[in-house]
C-alpha cells in the first residue's frame, strides 16, 4: 500500500488522515458485533452441551461427528468446556466492539487494540481446532466449522480499526506528545479532522 | 467492501481452494499421509484468503505463496494416489496464481501498515503541529 494523498471531499465524516472511510463507525463495527452475537451464541449452545445440559447437538451432515469432537479429550483439555470458553471470546469480542464512540480510534485507542488482540489469537486457535477435527478425531462438526468462520470473517473489519489506532499513536509520537496518554485517551484527541491537503 | 472488484474474488477463490482440500480427502477417498496433509493446508488456504479479502490486509494473500509451492511438490515427496496428485497440484497452482492478484483497492488507509514505521510518516506534514501553535499563542 503507497501512502495515496485522498481528496478531502472523498472522505467520511470522522476518518483518519489519509483514509477514505472511518474504520470506527457504527456501519463497520455493527456487522461485526452482530457475527460476534451469532458466535456467541453457537458456541454457548455447544458448551451447554458439552455440559451435558442438552442430550444431543444438531448435526445435519456429519452424522455423529459433532458429538464425537465435543465429547473429545481435546475439548475437555482445560477444566471449561472448549466450547464456553470460545463464547467467552465471542462476548469479549462484542462488548469491545460496541464500547466507544464513531471516533473511538483516537478517543480510546487502547479498547480499539484490545478488540484487534481479542480476534487475532482466538482466530490461530479456530484454525487449530479446525485442523483437529478430521486428523485426530477423523470427525467434523458443523456448528464449529460455522464458529471458525465467524472468527475468521471478524479479523480484516477489527484490523483496520487497529490500523487506525496503531498510525494515530505514531503521530502523536511523531508530535511529541506522550504516546501512554494517546494509547489511554487522555491526551489531546482534538487531531484536525481534515488533515489532508488536496494539492 | 461491495461491490466485488477482481481482488476479492481471487481471495475469494483462494479460500475455496482450501475448502476443496478439506473435503477432497473424503470426496476422493484418499488417506494419509496426504490426506492430513491436505487437511493442515486447507484451513491455513481459507484463512489466507478469507482474511486478504479485505482490502486493508490485502498483503496477507502472500501467505498461500508458500502453501501452493507445498501442494505442488506435497503429492511426490508424500507419495499419493494418481485422483491426490491431480487435485494436489490442481488446487496449488489455481492458489499460487489467484493469490497474486491484488486488484484495485477502492479505500485509502493513511499509508497502510508500512506508515508506522515509515520515516518520516508520511501524514505528519499535513497535520497541524499542536506543539507549536500552542508555543505561539
Amino acid at each position: 500500500m503507497t501512502a495515496s494523498r485522498t481528496d478531502t471531499n472523498a472522505r467520511e465524516e470522522g476518518a483518519p488522515p489519509g483514509w477514505t472511510s472511518n474504520p470506527s463507525s457504527w456501519e463497520e463495527r455493527l456487522p461485526i458485533v452482530a457475527l460476534a452475537m451469532v458466535g456467541f451464541f453457537i458456541s454457548l449452545y455447544l458448551g451447554l452441551f458439552q455440559l451435558e445440559v442438552f442430550s444431543t447437538v444438531w448435526e445435519p451432515f456429519f452424522g455423529d461427528g459433532s458429538r464425537t469432537i465435543l465429547d473429545s479429550r481435546i475439548s475437555h483439555l482445560l477444566p471449561i468446556p472448549d466450547a464456553l470458553l470460545g463464547a467467552a471470546g465471542y462476548f469479549l469480542d462484542a462488548a469491545t466492539g460496541v464500547i466507544g464512540g464513531k471516533k473511538r480510534w483516537r478517543t480510546m485507542p487502547w479498547i480499539v487494540i484490545i478488540f484487534g488482540l481479542f480476534i487475532g489469537p482466538f482466530g490461530v486457535v479456530s484454525i487449530a481446532l479446525v485442523m483437529s477435527q478430521p486428523i485426530v478425531l477423523d470427525a467434523w462438526c458443523t456448528l464449529c466449522l460455522g464458529s471458525a468462520v465467524i472468527s475468521l470473517v471478524m479479523i480484516g473489519p477489527a484490523v483496520d480499526e487497529m490500523l487506525a489506532s496503531l498510525q494515530y499513536l505514531r503521530r502523536e509520537r511523531d508530535r511529541g506528545n506522550s504516546v501512554k496518554d494517546a494509547f489511554l485517551g487522555r491526551g489531546d484527541t482534538s487531531e484536525p479532522e481534515v488533515a489532508v491537503a488536496t494539492s | 467492501m461491495l461491490p466485488l472488484d477482481r481482488g476479492h474474488i481471487a481471495q475469494l477463490l483462494v479460500s475455496l481452494c482450501g475448502i476443496w482440500l478439506m473435503a477432497s480427502p473424503a470426496v476422493l477417498d484418499y488417506g494419509d499421509p496426504i490426506a492430513v496433509s491436505d487437511r493442515v493446508v486447507g484451513p491455513l488456504l481459507v484463512t489466507a484468503g478469507g482474511v486478504a479479502v479485505w482490502e486493508v490486509v490485502r498483503r496477507v494473500r502472500f501467505a498461500a505463496l508458500p502453501l501452493a509451492a507445498w501442494l505442488l511438490i506435497a503429492p511426490w515427496i508424500l507419495g499419493a494416489p494418481a485422483d491426490a496428485t491431480i487435485s494436489n497440484m490442481a488446487a496449488g497452482l489455481a492458489a499460487g496464481l489467484l493469490c497474486l492478484v491484488r486488484g484495485n483497492p477502492s479505500g485509502a488507509f493513511g499509508g497502510g501498515w508500512t506508515a508506522l514505521w515509515t520515516t518520516p510518516s508520511p501524514y505528519e506534514d499535513n497535520t497541524i503541529d499542536r506543539k507549536k501553535e500552542e508555543d505561539s499563542r
